[in-house]
């Protein structure tokens, strides 16, 4: 394999990655904090990638002006989604929270089908497919953007974590919810704030989506997914397991459709064949919580 | 008891959404129910809403006057271009809303599905099916006669395209067969690649991959790294304007980027833009420029291609596509059989569908044997290429609306 073709396959596999990451943080950030696993979490994204469409083909506001906009309404969307329906089931077995989440996953999806219809909907940005050529390797404009997304929200939500009081705060609770209500957190404030935030991710990944591929209402199954795996392993709760385990992903995916004929149909089936092994050997994921 | 209230609620909320438009499954006197699974969501959303249309407007039609002094009432669902989806929607088809026969559909995938699930039942439903083209799929159940099948097989497919690949100057040496790794492109790629090679044709790969997939740039660069005269793929919609954006972002420039049916929608072109759909190429069986006289026995429901063309466009504001008027004239088909046979008896009913002989705005409505199959509709398929927002028809040269673009313009200046 030539060097560019070895820097076109890696780079196709960070963007991959990228994507992935975005949808996969938010994910585990609300479970590392609330112990939910939130399986409406892909049909935010879908949400996303429909508020940036419509915002687009209505009024023409361009993703990248409107995507600030997004994170504000999908953080909005989050946290009346917690207010109103999630807080009822914190105290409730795991089941009674899976069947709750599923079921606004499933509103969600019919909700789109319903106001939208299944129609693929794509947005045209004069930089979503152009191509940038850097030393024989390919790159799409707006994937590299995506990709720029990805990493500076990530490292945004690093520096909340782990330079803020309201990161101090999550991950307080994230450790010890009982401790951290005694010491004066106020923890449901906490767990609003951390599905804002996962919604608000979930809605940049929408973002991303709706300019590199397309939406239509089952987009967040095709993502929610691929989350979940990601963020088994990378650790349930662990962000920077997340992160790990997206790139190890999307790199596994884009090595083995490249490389292997046949590569298309055995990618995704080597990913879970990974997931598998990861998790005989290390049962809590890459980074995850003990 | 909260907890067991909790369950139960966020249970029966799961179930409302799912069965959201379902309809009522009690039986009424006064419809003849018709059943339609459609891929409404997924992949093959694109041409699966176009059917949809189509059968919406015949419904709308055949009910002026009505059939038997009962209206038709069509019940849709969704199989999200998932067999076992498609499976659970045609049961829930026949055992609850009593369905007299089912009309429609999109996939070889799922319509294999679904035939096997009509063997289960004595008798089987009637079927006017617009969603099988698979070989497999004629072979299998092509004897049955209460199936009636309206597309054209994949071997009319693939000898299209071998004689249009042929036709080209100069002559495409190497082609690269990517193709979604199901019943539908495995077993049109097998043919593809039997018939290419048959004709001289180097196929350097027949590549498969994951249907709905975010992202075929490693399919791409594997096909890009071979340098294929023609990327040749066989898929679904999303799959098209995923392999459009990407093969630009990648500049993949093969002399011809060739695919199958679902690049002629206008969902395709809108979703990739005029540019980037420049130059493309497609199978149809139908355009709306075609000219086919109406019907002499049906003119009000099977009129001229031009009027249809015009009351499809004045309706629902766009253009239609092949499985408009494909699922269009379906439904007729099986509204006018049951009208003839007087009654709802599956045996007068076949017999009645399988005497139609008629022109229809698709072209001679005649259900005749194919290879396998004792009833088959439409055997004409034709190559268009998008060309300014168009598609312009170039194969075969007898029905040509334009000159082919070939080779394919590069990326680069566009």
């Amino acid at each position: 394999m030539s060097a560019a073709m070895l820097a076109q396959v890696t780079a196709n596999g960070l963007s991959l990655a990228g994507l992935y990451a975005l949808v996969a943080v938010g994910l585990t950030l609300v479970f590392g904090v609330m112990r939910i696993l939130n399986f409406a979490h892909g049909e935010f994204v879908m949400i996303g990638a429909y508020l940036t469409y419509w915002l687009f083909a209505l009024w023409g506001v361009d993703p990248l002006l409107s995507f600030a906009l997004v994170l504000a309404l999908m953080a909005l969307l989050g946290a009346l989604v917690q207010v109103t329906l999630v807080t009822r089931v914190l105290a409730a077995p795991h089941l009674n929270q899976i069947l709750l989440t599923f079921g606004i996953a499933v509103t969600l999806q019919n909700l789109a089908l319903l106001l939208w219809t299944g129609d693929l909907r794509a947005i045209k940005v004069w930089y979503a497919s152009t191509a940038l050529s850097v030393a024989g390797v390919s790159l799409s404009l707006g994937r590299t953007v995506g990709i720029l997304i990805a990493a500076t929200l990530t490292v945004g939500l690093y520096l909340l974590l782990f330079r803020t009081e309201y990161g101090r705060a999550l991950r307080a609770v994230a450790q010890d919810p009982d401790a951290a209500l005694v010491m004066g957190i106020p923890i449901q404030r906490v767990y609003v704030l951390a599905m804002a935030i996962g919604a608000a991710y979930a809605g940049a990944a929408g973002v991303v989506a709706s300019v590199s591929m397309f939406t239509y209402p089952l987009l967040g199954f095709l993502f929610g997914l691929k989350a979940f795996c990601v963020v088994i392993l990378g650790g349930l709760g662990s962000v920077f397991g997340a992160v790990l385990a997206s790139l190890f992903l999307g790199l596994v995916e884009s090595f083995v459709g490249t490389l292997i004929p046949q590569g298309g149909s055995w990618a995704e089936a080597i990913s879970f064949i990974v997931l598998l092994l990861v998790l005989l050997v290390r049962p809590r994921g890459i980074l995850g919580l003990e | 008891m909260r907890e067991l209230r909790a369950v139960m609620g966020a249970a029966l909320l799961a179930l409302a959404a799912m069965s959201w438009g379902a309809g009522p499954a009690v039986a009424a006197e006064d419809e003849i129910r018709i059943g339609a699974v459609w891929g409404l969501t997924g992949p093959t959303a694109g041409v699966s809403q176009e059917g949809r249309r189509g059968m919406e407007m015949a419904q709308e039609l055949i009910n002026r006057k009505g059939v038997l002094g009962k209206k038709i009432r069509v019940i849709f669902e969704d199989d999200k271009a998932d067999p076992a989806v498609g499976v659970s929607a045609t049961e829930k088809l026949i055992t609850q809303d009593k369905v007299v026969a089912f009309v429609g559909g999109v996939g070889s995938t799922i319509c294999n599905a679904m035939l096997g699930a009509f063997e289960k039942y004595n008798p089987r439903p009637i079927g006017v099916l617009t969603g099988c083209g698979a070989t497999t799929i004629e072979q299998r159940f092509g004897k049955e006669r209460g199936y009636f099948f309206v597309h054209p097989w994949e071997y009319y497919y693939q000898s299209t395209m071998r004689d249009f690949l042929l036709s080209l100057t100069p002559r495409p040496q190497t082609v690269f067969i990517a193709h979604e790794d199901r019943l539908y492109g495995t077993s049109h790629a097998k043919m593809a690649d039997e018939y290419f090679k048959e004709a001289g044709f180097k196929v350097v790969a027949r590549e498969g991959f994951k249907s709905g997939a975010p992202d075929l740039t490693p399919l791409l660069t594997r096909a890009k790294g071979m340098n294929p005269d023609v990327f040749y793929w066989i898929a679904y919609g999303a799959d098209a304007i995923l392999i459009t954006k990407q093969g630009k972002e990648l500049g993949f420039n093969p002399r011809l980027y060739a695919s199958t049916v679902q690049l002629g929608t206008q969902e395709y072109r809108d979703a990739v833009g005029l540019d980037n759909a420049e130059a493309f190429v497609g199978i149809t069986v139908w355009e709306p420029n075609a000219d086919f006289a109406a019907s002499r026995e049906w003119p009000d429901l099977l009129p001229s291609t031009r009027d249809w063309v015009r009351e499809y466009t004045a309706r629902y504001k766009r253009e239609p596509h092949y499985y408009s008027i494909m699922s269009y004239v379906a439904l007729v088909a099986a509204a006018k059989g049951i009208e003839a046979a007087g009654s709802l008896d599956r045996e007068k009913v076949v017999a009645a569908i399988e005497k139609i002989n008629t022109m229809s705005p698709m072209g001679p409505l005649k259900f005749s044997p194919s290879k396998f199959a004792v009833n088959h509709a439409f055997k004409q398929m034709m190559i268009f290429q998008w060309q300014k927002g168009q598609k312009a028809l170039l194969f075969p040269r007898d029905t040509a609306t334009g000159a082919v673009r070939y080779p394919f313009p590069p990326w680069t200046p566009r």
